[in-house]
């Protein structure tokens, strides 16, 4: 430390509070240089990140068997925010009375599989073109849709929280998820 | 039921029961059969296949045995011939005919008078290993009682019969007596008697037997051939004997349980069952189970319950749908009890793989398996109800219809976030330093540790560990983490083939 330096640390130190005792142990505060900072107020540490992603449903996985399937939305939102009127007058459209009888006659164009869930926002995702069918199948396949799960066993609910989602099916080959390394 | 010199072999039987559904306990262990379908076929008694398991249970337990049948059934031909195959020291009394002289032999007094003694001949009871009373419904009553002590206890005039070990009888059915089954001169047994038998089994007629046992039955050729431990019944006796010796626990509490139950049951219509039944009830399913393969069946435990009852023994027939019923009531409560015993087990068991064979392999029900799924994944610390969900998803996803739609649905739920991870680490570090220089200190000893796995483990253990660290789970040995990721995945694996089903 040059003479000037230790001067103006000398000037410095008698502007700065007293270190309280507790803080001023050996053990606690052992460089002396840091005696200065205790109590000041001033943080000693801070919470740092980094990026944790690994998006197996998403990005789909070859050696596990996890693939991901058609993307499905209703597009555009309704104004009024009403999405089950929009899908009944969908339906109604289509010629259907019923959300069944219209999975029934469309079934040919529906997941068969039991699969998994992830919600896609982006809606460029999508691979359909918005149209009033394209929109109704979405509609049919997002009634079927529980959380994470979409199941053809299931019944066909028709309500805003569902409607207003976009997702992904992801099917799940269940012998490559569980394969060993060396088979 | 007449015999034929050309016998036919078991194995040569069409194996009727083997076709059946069987609707069985869990968690016993699996015994092979005393002896295969249609044993009784070797001795020449057809017809009687639905019994012949109860018939060795008998044999097994040494407990009293009576036929109940009208004449000409076979009911006499079959316990000789029994005796013969095993090659027992037999009487064969007629309780019609009997006098009592002919059981203990003519009585003189011993040399100072102090005790009498019996003279005896080749048709006294003294030596007999086997005694079969016949017709023992047109005994007199008299002779009922002195019978009574042979039947009960082994015993004659107060004395022991050592080589006695097994006591059967034969009677015509005595409950009709306004048509053409009335036998004349049968009476209903004493209650008291009738209730020291252990089994009564109602033997098949005519009606009852399949065209080809007929054709076999009124065969006249064979008649008088002796009958031979063909088939190994005597080792047959003597294991079922070793096995009843040595029956687990388990069995006799299923089989208590079950009987208890019964017999309450059949309280409200009237059906008495004294204690000493409900016990000899329990011996019988005991060993029964044991004949037939060593876990409790419920058509098994009908047929037993069924010929288990003294009724017949004083002409009472219980409604076969009063019986069902009890027995259906019983049966439940038991399976209701192993299924609550099993879902604690399992959901006690620590190791994850353990239950999640468990799970898979041996639930009683779906019902029971979505719930100790769905219990599992709550009550479990989330590093590892997250492993189990990924274990069973691929199984679970694959046969819906064996576990649920809820436990899908909770086994996704669970998954689903480990295997999409977007997400960040966060931790503190100290001004000055680099985060560069100091990294997540958990995400490096998982680097540590996915460094040296193979690329699928390597797969599955990042997202693990990704999802651990995003939601701030503690991961405080990440290679005993990542051990039983592995474990428990290959624990699901043989489940997965759609011909593995639990």
């Amino acid at each position: 430390m040059t003479p000037l330096l230790a001067h103006i640390r000398r000037l410095v130190s008698s502007w700065l509070p007293v270190p309280a005792g507790a803080c001023c142990t050996a053990g606690i505060r052992a460089p002396r240089e840091e005696l200065h900072w205790a109590n000041s107020g001033g943080p000693r540490s801070r919470i740092v990140t980094t990026p944790l992603v690994s998006r197996l449903l998403s990005g789909g996985s070859a050696s596990l068997g996890l693939n991901p399937g058609k993307a499905y939305g209703i597009d555009p939102a309704p104004s009024d925010g009403d999405w089950r009127s929009l899908v009944r007058t969908l339906l109604a459209k289509a010629g259907f009375n019923t959300a069944e009888q219209a999975w029934h006659a469309w079934r040919d164009e529906l997941p068969e599989d039991t699969a998994m869930v992830i919600d896609c926002d982006d809606p460029k995702s999508r691979e359909d073109n918005g149209s009033p069918r394209a929109n109704l199948i979405a509609a049919l396949v997002l009634g079927r849709c529980c959380g994470a799960l979409f199941s053809p066993e299931r019944p066909i609910i028709w309500s805003d929280r569902r409607l207003s989602r976009h997702v992904r099916l992801v099917n799940c080959d269940a012998e490559s998820f569980t394969q060993d390394d060396h088979e | 039921m007449k015999k034929r010199k050309q016998k036919q072999s078991p194995q040569d039987q069409p194996d009727a029961k083997a076709q059946t559904p069987v609707i069985r306990l869990d968690g016993f262990p699996d015994l092979p059969r005393l002896l295969p379908p249609g044993w009784l076929r070797s001795l020449g008694v057809y017809g009687y296949d639905e019994v012949e398991d109860l018939i060795l249970t008998a044999l097994v337990t040494g407990d009293p045995l009576l036929l109940v049948g009208k004449a000409g059934t076979g009911k006499t031909f079959l316990l000789n011939s029994l005796s013969e195959a095993l090659g027992l020291e037999h009487r064969h009394y007629n309780a019609s005919l009997i006098a009592f002289d002919d059981l203990v032999g003519f009585p003189y007094p011993e040399e100072g008078g102090a005790s009498i003694r019996y003279i005896q001949t080749p048709a006294t009871v003294w030596q007999a290993e086997s005694v079969l009373i016949d017709e023992l419904s047109r005994c007199k009553p008299e002779h009922q009682n002195r019978l009574f002590s042979l039947v009960h206890e082994r015993r004659i005039q107060g004395l022991d019969l050592p080589n006695l070990r097994y006591r059967w009888a034969a009677m015509n059915p005595c409950e009709a007596e306004d048509g053409d089954e009335f036998y004349d001169g049968s009476v209903a047994l004493d209650q008291a008697l009738a209730d020291r038998f252990a089994l009564l089994i109602e033997v098949p007629d005519w009606d009852a037997m399949t065209e080809d046992d007929r054709s076999l039955v009124a065969d006249a050729r064979g008649i008088g051939a002796i009958s031979v431990d063909g088939i190994g019944l005597v080792r047959a006796v003597e294991e079922g004997r070793r096995r009843f010796e040595n029956a687990p626990d388990r069995l006799h509490e299923a089989a208590l349980t079950y009987a208890s139950a019964v017999a309450t049951q059949l309280l409200k219509p009237s059906v008495r069952l004294s204690p000493r039944r409900v016990r000899l009830l329990s011996r019988n399913l005991v060993a029964s189970t044991l004949v037939s393969g060593g876990v409790p069946g419920r058509d098994g435990f009908y047929n037993t319950l069924a010929r288990s009852l003294p009724q017949p023994g004083w002409g009472v027939r219980v409604e076969d749908s009063v019986l069902r019923g009890a027995h259906a009531t019983a049966w439940d409560l038991l399976t209701r009890g192993q299924e609550s015993r099993w879902l604690s087990a399992v959901l006690s068991e620590s190791r994850l793989a353990k239950r999640c064979t468990e799970l898979l392999a041996n639930a009683p029900s779906p019902d029971v398996a979505a719930m100790a799924i769905r219990q599992s994944l709550v009550q479990l610390p989330k590093p590892e109800a997250a492993i189990l969900a990924l274990a069973l998803l691929p199984v679970i996803k694959q046969r819906p219809d064996d576990f649920g739609q809820e436990s899908l649905a909770a086994v996704v739920e669970t998954a689903a976030p480990v295997l999409e991870v977007q997400s960040e680490a966060k931790w503190r570090l100290r001004d000055g330093l680099e985060p560069q220089a100091n990294p997540h200190p958990t995400l490096t000893a998982c680097a540590a540790v996915l460094e040296g796995l193979p690329p699928r483990r390597r797969t599955r253990a990042t997202q693990l560990f990704y999802h651990c660290i995003a939601h701030e789970l503690p991961i405080d040995h990440p290679e005993a983490l990542e051990r039983t990721l592995d474990e428990t995945i290959r624990a699901a694996k043989p489940f997965t083939s759609r011909t593995n089903k639990p």
